[in-house]
């Protein structure tokens, strides 16, 4: 990672991105100056293809809205790499880690060429404080995610039961 | 002092069921049309008892020497009050609900304060004045309202809640009370007001709140625009 490839992007950009924000679900009804509050609340970074932004296990003190590109979630364990989601424009990131106080739970990194914006905790913890709406609509969809991710576990819990299941039998 | 002992001894914590309007004693008091419904409570709301502090920055710190209410946009005679020519205004009570938008409702208040009227009476407001713009002197917050609910009966810039005047961080010494719509529109510590021909989203409109905010049209209030 260079210097050239992460950075704050000029002033032009973010101006580029009030103007997206209103199309992403979570902030529908937001006019061109109300996202333009949610940018300046927070830093506009650009990533190159490659570049980690979230480790898992580091202490969580900010929150990530994808603007541009794809982001791939995920986790290495015992050598293997397993991408548990992927992230697109208008997804936020990083946000249950910070709220809960906990390390992040897993990795983060731009699959390509990636810009998104940065809230510190303080930040992101204000605005969810001041607006109840936005705050609703974020812990919706945050926990909506979660329940995903605990059915496809068990899901996945159920098939090694029957895997086993079945190479005990095989085994008799 | 425990916490109930405190809520209870806070002087804004209502001890009684809210009285029916019929029984405001008091001369020539406006009461708030939305007061006489059977059910009081807009659909999706609950009553406090208590009035909770919510705002968007803050309390700003308001020194009423400096204090200046300004009404501009689309009037004949643009004027600038300072906090005593304000005081000298003819002054009402209303007795009126306030709905917040995150679902509270403190029933049963009385507001002392100057009429929107006689505000947009000296200021000669145009007739193609439709909206109105109020501003506030917490960082540039505003809120925009419809001119008909601006000049409702109920509408006011009250100074006193209850007989006392109104706690800094509940939006004194001026705090602009529309009962008809969402207390958000309510603008605390109002800076002035600017009337407009096109409607223009204030602070939580631009974050997706309801240009109008009526707690009672629809099924839940006119509460966001998604």
């Amino acid at each position: 990672m260079t210097a050239a490839s992460t950075g704050t992007l000029k002033k032009t950009m973010s101006e580029n991105y009030t103007e997206l924000i209103p199309g992403f679900p979570l902030f529908k009804g937001f006019t061109a100056n109300g996202a333009k509050r949610l940018i300046d609340a927070g830093q506009v970074k650009q990533h190159a293809a490659g570049t980690v932004l979230l480790k898992e296990g580091d202490a969580a003190d900010f929150v990530l809205l994808v603007l541009a590109g794809t982001l791939e979630v995920f986790v290495d364990r015992e050598g293997q790499h397993l991408v548990l989601t992927e992230a697109e424009p208008g997804d936020i990131l990083g946000e249950l880690a910070v709220l809960c106080g906990i390390p992040r739970s897993a990795s983060v990194r731009a699959k390509d060429d990636a810009a998104v914006l940065e809230w510190s905790e303080d930040a992101f913890r204000t605005l969810l404080l001041r607006d109840p709406s936005l705050s609703q609509r974020i812990f919706r969809e945050a926990l909506r995610t979660l329940v995903e991710k605990e059915r496809s576990l068990i899901d996945s819990v159920i098939d090694a039961q029957e895997e086993a299941h079945k190479s005990y039998s095989a085994d008799n | 002092m425990g916490f109930l002992d405190s809520l209870i001894k806070d002087p804004k914590y209502q001890q009684q069921d809210p009285r029916p309007p019929e029984e405001i004693n008091e001369p020539d008091i406006i009461i708030s049309p939305d007061t006489r419904r059977e059910n009081r409570i807009p659909p999706g709301q609950s009553r406090t008892k208590k009035w909770p502090v919510l705002d968007a920055h803050g309390t700003p710190p308001v020194d009423l020497i400096n204090w200046k209410f300004a009404v501009d946009g689309l009037v004949e005679h643009p004027i600038e009050f300072s906090f005593e020519e304000f005081m000298q205004l003819p002054a009402v009570k209303v007795y009126a609900d306030f709905h917040c938008v995150t679902r509270w409702s403190r029933l049963d208040n009385v507001w002392t304060g100057v009429p929107t009227r006689e505000i947009a009476e000296r200021a000669g407001v145009k007739p193609e004045a439709k909206f109105v713009l109020a501003l506030a002197y917490d960082s540039g917050w505003t809120t925009n309202v419809p001119i008909e609910y601006f000049l409702k009966d109920d509408s006011l810039f009250a100074f006193l809640h209850d007989g006392a005047p109104i706690p800094p961080e509940h939006g004194g010494p001026v705090r602009l009370i529309i009962p008809q719509l969402y207390a958000w529109k309510s603008a605390k510590w109002v800076k002035g007001v600017r009337f407009l021909t096109e409607d223009e989203a204030g602070f939580w409109e631009e974050g997706g709140y309801h240009m109008r905010g009526n707690p009672w049209t629809g099924g839940d209030g006119e509460r966001f625009r998604w």
